[in-house]
């Protein structure tokens, strides 16, 4: 508690220093909590968007495999085979057994029939083919609304081994998006960590100043019997003490960010173009990192504060 | 008469390719309730003295003994320890953390030993040696609102704060002018006479040092 004490007396007595690194460290989080809300809630809306019409996963029933002219042997090598000319359709009949054995597997919250095929359509003299699509729509419904649980590639394979159908997820089917999505995600990490390290280097150059200005009090602290490790204690409270404070007024600058630019970047009818999504554990994992970031930068300072050799200090 | 601290011996040389020894070899023992005074020219090693008594500098060689136990071989927060428990420093320049009013800077070396937040005890203490060096007006004015004079009082209570049994002075009234400086000393005399604390002062005032029970002079890093 000593420690503390005299940590917290020494950023308020340093006021324009400590107002300087407490600012630093809360525009790095700001940038932080919002980009991570800009580009969560731009993804989230993305893929609420992509799976709003579309379910998680598509059983289909098994297309013919493409049969070779001549049998592979020892002596001959098959490089041709014989592909279909069209899609042959293929019918899962026994679909109610199906579903319901479906509708048993952990995480399924609704499934139903869906039947799909070619179709002409004449008026007079024009013709055109279109896909006819079939559902029944009371199941069906209830597919569609469900966005909140993301159902993952996992459950699909489930399916697919329980009903020997072939089952795609949709992040299967929307793989590609989903890369898309993660370069973005990481690309954005990428900023969150330099700004991280930026915030540390300022930390660490105005603690590594208020060392200096402080030797002498450093000095005489370990004239009158404060051990060493008390003295680097004080400076490593001090990051972390700027860490936490920056972050969370961080925190509320960067969601006030957030949301002013979502109020800017509204749809031609008014409505927001995507949400901010942050939920209180990012905020309790922002300010975790930047107080430990905080405690990391004064590691140098305070071993510099610790190595102040009084005999030469002082007088 | 009990020996507060004792040193045998003690020699100190600085620097590692060309050395040059300050210290040639110094014997010197200060009794309980001593007060004394260390007199020498600058650069006749009478700093150099100070901090190996205060345990702020180890010597090259020779022992210092603190009441019967030898120390050399302590770590360094022993020392640390040791130093805050035993030795009282007052140095020319008050020396007080300007971020802390007067009490909270008597309170410090009890904080630090106790790792903890100031009790209501360490109040109490702070607040009666305010009161013995004449400054119980001052008690919540921080280094910077207060004389010189008045920070060199503050540091003398600090340095009392463990209740030391040597205060190490190093020139405490060099930075006043005449009247403060005796009122500072005749305050060092004072805390002597009554709580027997023992006293080395380094002084180049012969009128300081004439005061004192017994004066030590060093010449070229050796008593005579």
């Amino acid at each position: 508690m000593f420690e503390i004490m005299v940590a917290v007396r020494y950023l308020i007595d340093e006021k324009k220093q400590t107002a300087f690194i407490i600012l630093a460290c809360a525009v790095g989080v700001a940038v932080m909590v919002f980009l991570y809300g800009l580009i969560s809630g731009l993804q989230a809306s993305l893929i609420d968007r992509t799976l709003g019409s579309q379910p998680h996963i598509v059983s289909n029933a098994h297309k013919e495999k493409p049969r070779s002219i001549v049998r592979s042997d020892d002596k001959t090598t098959v490089i041709g085979s014989e592909s279909r000319g069209f899609d042959r359709p293929q019918y899962i009949l026994d679909w109610k057994q199906k579903i319901s054995s479906i509708e048993n597997i952990d995480g399924i919250v609704a499934a139903a029939p869906h039947l799909r095929g070619a179709a002409l359509v004449k008026r007079g003299d024009i013709a055109r083919s279109v896909m006819m699509n079939g559902v029944d729509a009371e199941s069906f419904g209830r597919i569609i609304p469900v966005k909140k649980k993301i159902i993952n590639s996992k459950i699909a394979r489930t399916v697919e081994k329980r009903t020997s159908l072939q089952s795609l997820s949709w992040m299967e089917t929307n793989s590609q998006l989903l890369v898309a999505l993660r370069s973005q995600s990481s690309s954005s990490y990428m900023i969150q960590f330099f700004v991280m390290v930026a915030v540390a280097l300022g930390i660490a150059s105005v603690l590594i100043v208020s060392v200096v200005q402080k030797r002498r009090e450093i000095a005489i602290m370990l004239a009158f019997g404060t051990a060493r490790r008390q003295i680097v204690k004080i400076f490593l409270y001090q990051g972390a003490i700027v860490g936490f404070t920056g972050s969370v007024i961080g925190s509320v600058m960067g969601t006030a960010l957030a949301e002013f630019f979502r109020s800017i970047s509204r749809n031609p009818d008014g409505t927001p173009q995507f949400p901010i999504e942050i939920e209180p554990l990012t905020y309790m994992i922002m300010i975790l990192i930047a107080t430990l970031v905080g405690l990391v930068s004064a590691a140098m300072p305070a071993k510099q504060a610790s190595k102040v050799d009084p005999a030469t200090v002082i007088h | 008469m009990e020996t507060v601290i004792s040193l045998r011996n003690i020699k100190k040389s600085y620097g590692d390719k060309v050395k040059t020894e300050v210290l040639h070899g110094i014997d010197l023992d200060i009794n309980k309730g001593e007060f004394c005074a260390l007199i020498g020219q600058s650069g006749s090693g009478k700093t150099t003295l100070l901090n190996i008594m205060g345990l702020l500098d180890k010597p090259t060689s020779g022992t210092i003994v603190l009441f019967g136990k030898q120390i050399e071989n302590a770590s360094i927060d022993e020392i640390a320890a040791i130093r805050g428990r035993t030795i009282g420093f007052v140095f020319q320049f008050h020396h007080l953390i300007g971020a802390f009013n007067a009490l909270e800077n008597v309170m410090m070396p009890m904080m630090a030993a106790t790792g903890g937040l100031a009790t209501k005890a360490m109040k109490e203490r702070a607040r009666y040696l305010l009161d013995a060096v004449g400054m119980s007006d001052r008690l919540t004015y921080k280094p910077d609102e207060i004389s010189g004079g008045q920070r060199q009082r503050v540091s003398i209570a600090r340095a009392l704060a463990m209740d030391p049994k040597i205060i190490l002075a190093d020139e405490p009234t060099g930075n006043l002018d005449t009247v403060m400086s005796n009122e500072v000393f005749s305050l060092l005399r004072k805390i002597n006479s009554e709580q027997k604390t023992s006293f080395l002062i380094v002084t180049h005032d012969t009128k300081v040092a004439s005061s004192c029970d017994r004066t030590v002079e060093i010449v070229d890093g050796k008593l005579v």
